[in-house]
């Protein structure tokens, strides 16, 4: 029966899925969610079939904040959106995200994830380890392997902030195009070695903890 | 656009890719594999445009966690969204 409803979903996915690659001229995947995910969801909140609303999902991964809250705002402006969540600074459990539930032409919920690449690896991480203990996904699962991914998240979250700043930093930089010399120059190139440097101390924190995990798992 | 059916085995973490161009082929496979699996095998119909791509936004299915986090960082994704959204 699930198999039956669900397929009813493909069209408005292909739909949804198309608007979303020409708006942004990224390509997508999409799915259809498993008969599993959503029997776990129903069974942990106390929502109807009717109302779960990412039966059909997309997915985006872009380079950065700047670039996932521009994506959104072209989506805005190209599809029927019903609402906007934005997990950023309020994760799920460790999941931080912007999704945009767009509603296809003939009225089904399409869910559009756009992730930062930094946000996409934390998910994958995540998921990978709930593939072994499904409460992981839920904030469960040995506390050990919880308290890594939390701490995933949140080096994540300021990793994605200092490259934000680095950006800045090298659009400052890039705008004084032919001040080689000069005290604006020189304050200007420090500001961009140093968030430089910030983004990779931070990268390199996230990729120990993430080889800790992979020990702890024994991946 | 193709359909790739994933069959992802939980404790080998070795995963199986069929590859439809027919999306109604695609689901009636994906139905039936779904229906029969073992618990610890995940099967999920996704859709890309290719193979790649699908690696790139799914990469659990494919590269252990220290090779997902390489290639993540090392990935440039999509540098024309700027422009599309500009």
């Amino acid at each position: 029966m699930y198999d039956r409803y669900r397929g009813e979903f493909q069209p408005s996915l292909r739909e949804v899925s198309d608007a979303v690659k020409h708006a942004t001229r990224t390509a997508p995947s999409s799915r259809l969610k498993t008969l599993e995910s959503v029997a776990l969801k129903l069974s942990r909140q106390t929502i109807r079939l009717s109302q779960v609303d990412d039966i059909a999902g997309c997915r985006i991964v872009v380079a950065n904040l700047n670039a996932q809250e521009r994506t959104v705002e072209a989506l805005g402006r190209s599809l029927t959106v019903h609402s906007v969540v934005d997990r950023r600074n309020v994760p799920s459990f460790g999941y931080r995200a912007m999704h945009v539930i767009g509603i296809s032409s003939v009225g089904y919920p399409v869910e559009v994830q756009i992730r930062t690449r930094v946000q996409d690896m934390w998910a994958n991480l995540s998921e990978s380890a709930a593939s072994q203990d499904l409460a992981i996904k839920y904030g469960g699962g040995p506390p050990e392997i919880r308290d890594i991914l939390d701490r995933l998240s949140e080096i994540g979250a300021t990793l994605d902030e200092l490259q934000a700043t680095h950006l800045s930093a090298e659009a400052a930089w890039t705008g004084t195009a032919g001040l080689e010399h000069g005290l604006i120059a020189e304050a200007l190139r420090q500001e961009l070695a140093e968030s430089n440097q910030s983004v990779v101390q931070a990268f390199t924190r996230f990729e120990q903890l993430v080889e800790s995990l992979s020990r702890m798992m024994g991946r | 656009m193709k359909a790739f059916l994933v069959e992802h085995d939980r404790r080998t973490r070795r995963t199986e890719l069929i590859t439809f161009d027919d999306v109604a082929e695609a689901m009636a496979v994906y139905g039936e594999r779904e229906a029969e699996r073992e618990a610890h095998i995940e099967v999920v119909l996704l859709f890309a445009e290719s193979e790649g791509d699908l690696r790139n936004t799914h990469s659990r299915y494919f590269y252990g966690l220290t090779e997902l986090v390489r290639r993540g960082w090392e990935s440039d994704p999509y540098p024309a969204v700027d422009a599309a959204a500009g």
